[in-house]
């Protein structure tokens, strides 16, 4: 629940922390559970239950970076998928535009600065 | 529809949904990112040129963020996957709790039934140290403005002190090393708070992270750097100049002007210091209580505190080296994000263990309930910074004569996991 969050701020230290906390420590532990056997030969884990809940947890995973994605470009960002998403000199608050958006942008600033927008004109 | 309509005004969030800048920046970093390098003035120019070129209103959500890319039944637009964001994180505080509050009823009930003794089988150093790593991360999402997740890390420093406050009541811990820890851990808590809150620390005229820059290093988020208001001031300074008042008022005023500013100097200072004390302690704890969870006991205990104050001794270098500004852009800069990042590997390196030996070892999982094994991946899979709080370990397990949910959650056994962050 706490990866949405990590993932949308584009938070490295979060976002790294909160996927190894619910990959290792959690399906990591049910893995090595689901591997194991009793001594009469039986999993700690049946298959089902092991299959069910890894691709709950791994399409969960998916669907949340496909949806940041998407609300990601709509918004004129990378989509986290991309490494331009992210902005590795801690300048976190500040996500990377997309190059569509930042000429957008430039041509905007570029036609304020001479007043273009008074005539209502494109 | 049109592609001019594309990312409509971010920038324009800020005005248009009439947050308080101050509660914007606490709620969401959503405006932040989208405040930079866009004046006000842009904006709503912006809003002018693509009401414009659409030919229509853009004032929905729908309409301000949309791409020609995006099919057109895509609604889930980046301010609704902000406030869903904002609402699962902050739903994890419950969870969380749930994973402290039933030991804590627990002792809570040995205690009144006369048996404080039960309560020598915490583990306390272990509950130290993850009380450090929560205090580390609330002052990281503080300064970043995350309330929700600054909410679960203080519910995780709340908890952890009421179970360590019985334990002392119980006679298990000093008086004196606890009302130390005490006095910091309140101290660390306000201070966050009032990061929080924009009464301390880099904050702007408007309640924002993003902060005027020093010696050209940017101050963004966390990055520590001082704040002057002179800009604000002199404003002010200029408008009275106009005014016709009288001398009394102005030096009331020039008064009121130097107490704010020596009050903003003095938030600044104490959050700086905080920090730098708390990346000192993050880097002498990270390799202290990683390489004990690493590495066999008998190196362990030969080594001794040497990791703790070597990376201690490091800490307090690159802290004066940054106070003497001899450290590289970079260096400088990347401190403030230290104690995110020790905690988080402190936190990382944890499970790594349990897990080899989970692997290579897997009768040490006998006796584990499917059942107790599923409610135990629920709190990692919740928040991640909680999930000491359902570590396992080989010895807990080995420990038959306790309840397998009371092990996963309640982890009793802490004597035995030492090295060990797992709540008792």
């Amino acid at each position: 629940m706490m990866v949405p969050r990590a993932l949308y701020t584009r938070d490295l230290i979060w976002l790294t922390g909160s996927t190894w906390g619910c990959t290792l420590m959690g399906w990591g532990v049910m893995l090595s559970l689901f591997l194991g056997r009793h001594v009469d030969g039986t999993r700690y884990i049946d298959a089902f239950t092991f299959g069910a809940l890894t691709a709950t947890f791994f399409l969960y995973l998916a669907a949340v970076w496909f949806v940041d994605g998407v609300s990601a470009l709509a918004a004129g960002y990378h989509a986290g998928w991309r490494l331009k998403a992210w902005n590795f000199q801690g300048a976190a608050d500040a996500q990377p535009r997309t190059e569509v958006k930042k000429k957008r942008d430039e041509a905007l600033f570029a036609k304020r600065a001479e007043g273009g927008f008074e005539t209502k004109t494109e | 529809m049109d592609d001019n309509a594309l990312g409509g005004n971010e920038g324009g969030d800020s005005d248009a949904d009439g947050t308080p800048d101050r509660d914007r920046r606490a709620r969401s970093s959503d405006d932040s990112q989208t405040s930079v390098s866009q004046s006000d003035a842009f904006d709503a120019a912006y809003v002018s040129y693509s009401d414009d070129v659409d030919g229509e209103d853009c004032a929905s959500d729908f309409c301000e963020f949309s791409d020609a890319r995006v099919p057109s039944w895509v609604t889930l637009t980046r301010r609704r996957w902000s406030q869903v964001t904002m609402s699962a994180a902050s739903a994890a505080t419950v969870p969380f709790l749930f994973l402290t509050m039933p030991q804590i009823v627990k002792n809570a009930s040995l205690v009144a039934a006369g048996r404080p003794d039960a309560l020598a089988a915490i583990a306390w150093q272990g509950q130290v140290a993850g009380l450090l790593g929560n205090l580390l991360l609330l002052s990281y999402f503080t300064d970043k403005g995350e309330l929700s997740a600054s909410v679960v890390q203080g519910v995780g420093v709340c908890t952890t002190a009421a179970l360590l406050t019985q334990v002392t009541f119980a006679g298990h811990i000093p008086a004196g090393p606890f009302l130390i820890g005490a006095a910091a851990v309140i101290c660390g808590v306000s201070i966050s708070l009032a990061r929080l809150l924009g009464k301390c620390g880099p904050v702007d005229e408007n309640g924002s992270p993003v902060v005027p820059c020093v010696d050209s290093v940017p101050c963004v988020g966390n990055v520590q750097c001082d704040l002057r208001f002179g800009s604000i001031d002199d404003d002010e300074t200029r408008a009275d100049s106009k005014l016709d008042i009288t001398s009394s008022e102005k030096n009331t005023r020039r008064l009121l002007q130097t107490m704010k500013r020596l009050f903003d100097d003095f938030g600044n200072t104490i959050w700086s210091v905080y920090q730098g004390i708390l990346g000192v302690v993050g880097l002498a704890a990270l390799p202290q209580v990683g390489l004990q969870s690493l590495l066999p006991e008998e190196l362990v205990l030969k080594i001794g505190f040497v990791p703790g104050i070597v990376g201690g001794s490091l800490g307090v270098v690159l802290l004066v080296l940054g106070r003497l500004k001899l450290l590289p852009p970079a260096l400088a800069t990347a401190w403030g994000r230290l104690s995110g990042w020790t905690a988080t590997l402190l936190f990382m390196t944890m499970p790594v263990a349990q897990l080899a030996s989970n692997f290579a070892r897997p009768a040490t999982l006998e006796g584990l309930s499917g059942t107790a094994l599923g409610l135990s991946q629920i709190p990692p899979t919740v928040c991640p910074y909680s999930y000491q709080k359902g570590r396992l370990t080989s010895d807990c397990l080995r420990n038959t004569h306790h309840d397998r949910l009371t092990v996963l959650f309640s982890n009793q056994c802490g004597r035995r996991c030492s090295p060990c962050w797992a709540t008792p």
